[in-house]
């Protein structure tokens, strides 16, 4: 008995070595998951035809006055809306606004840009890489610096998700279907679809669909009429997400070849109360949307606008591994080009 | 045979113990956001159907372990 018991460690080493080597595995699982550089590499989707081309709404003299009247009156709702610039050239008509509703702890601020675009390809995605194409995060604004963005806004974010649909700019970067958010994509038709898990896609159909760009974050925001959804996916989301009111980011569809891009500030009492994701939908509706999705929010969201931050980002913001953005020149036969090159 | 049985006896209710308790760390990281953890929070019932059977697995094993150390103590 004596022998047996001198040679055995006490129950309290044992279970504390247990507990040791627990922790041991969370650390490795968190240096994999969390503190590991991902490499992303895209595939370039084979793409048939050419991307569909739109006529501006606004063309011939002082069209500055006319876009500006052109896009407030496609807005509802009660908001206060106070316009912050216009730009417009050959391939794009840009209106930036800032909006609020609501008084005191109430106060909802949010910054909206109506973008008029003759081909889905004005509207890009950057992904922050080194050469060796691992994901780096930097802030929005230094992204929109280095692709001379006109207006940039948070992406989905997703070198932080494992799973999903990722196209940027036409190239493929994950394919991953069994995912239960809802994909948003940006298609050469100038138009933006929602997949849902529901309609039982597949990749297939995604190609088929000539996306250009596929984002995996959400959830979808309007039901395809311009109404907000009586529910939301918030399945792969974080769960509080739905009753409470943060920073949120959303992309909307008006119409083929007209979007929304929305930044609705947060966490902010008596400037910006941030908003729910009803709250959230409605202002989507109110912009005039018919298609609205929800992107990265809270500290990541941030807005920029001609070299400078519109918005008052939670925290200074952070970094994140993507943007979407509309570039200041003129991108349409670059990226042809390129794509042409590819090809070959 | 008989040698890795011997081993995989005592080791095997340490080895639950230490990975149930993994996984409950993990699920509840996937509470406060769904990218840290390794499961995904996307169907529910499952996700509580997992954590009801690893929370048995732990508390099993650690009644084990605590039991054969008070009998050969």
């Amino acid at each position: 008995m004596s022998e047996s018991k001198r040679g055995r460690p006490p129950l309290w080493a044992v279970l504390l070595t247990d507990f040791l080597i627990a922790c041991l595995v969370c650390g490795l699982l968190a240096v994999y998951f969390v503190f590991l550089p991902r490499t992303v590499v895209g595939e370039m989707l084979p793409v048939e035809g050419d991307p569909t081309y739109f006529s501006l709404p606004v063309e011939g003299e002082n069209i500055e006055k006319r876009l500006e009247d052109l896009v407030l009156s496609g807005k509802k709702g009660q908001a206060n809306r106070e316009i912050l610039s216009s730009f417009w050239d050959d391939e794009k008509q840009l209106i930036l606004t800032r909006n609020t509703l609501g008084e005191g702890k109430e106060k909802i601020t949010w910054y909206t840009a109506d973008v008029y675009v003759t081909s889905i390809k004005v509207i890009m995605t950057h992904v922050s890489t080194d050469e060796e194409n691992t994901v780096i995060n930097k802030s929005v604004l230094s992204q929109a610096n280095e692709c001379d963005a006109l207006l940039a806004i948070t992406g989905d974010t997703f070198s932080m998700s494992k799973d999903g649909v990722i196209v940027r700019n036409g190239l493929l970067y994950r394919n991953d279907v069994r995912t239960f958010n809802d994909i948003c994509v940006l298609t050469l038709d100038g138009t933006m679809r929602i997949f849902e898990r529901r309609n039982l896609y597949s990749i297939t159909d995604i190609k088929q669909a000539r996306a250009w760009q596929a984002f995996t974050f959400g959830p979808s925001l309007l039901d395809g009429k311009g109404e907000p959804k009586n529910s939301f996916n918030i399945a792969a989301s974080h769960l509080s997400d739905l009753s409470n009111e943060h920073p949120r980011t959303a992309i909307g569809m008006v119409e083929p070849g007209h979007f929304v891009f929305t930044l609705v500030d947060g966490r902010a009492e008596g400037y910006s109360k941030g908003a729910t994701f009803p709250e959230l939908a409605q202002i989507m509706k109110d912009e005039g949307c018919t298609v609205a999705y929800n992107l990265d929010g809270g500290r990541s969201s941030v807005m920029t606008y001609d070299g400078s931050v519109v918005n008052k980002p939670y925290k200074n913001g952070r970094g994140i591994s993507d943007i979407i953005y509309i570039p200041k020149g003129s991108v349409t036969n670059d990226v042809l080009q390129s794509k042409g090159d590819a090809d070959e | 045979m008989n040698k890795f049985f011997k081993y995989f006896k005592v080791l095997f209710p340490h080895f639950l113990l230490i990975m149930s308790f993994v996984f409950i760390v993990q699920w509840v990281l996937t509470l406060f956001n769904p990218n840290l953890g390794l499961i995904s929070m996307n169907n529910i019932v499952c996700c509580l159907e997992l954590i009801l059977y690893f929370s048995v697995a732990f508390v099993g094993a650690l009644l084990y372990v605590i039991d054969v150390y008070r009998k050969k103590s």
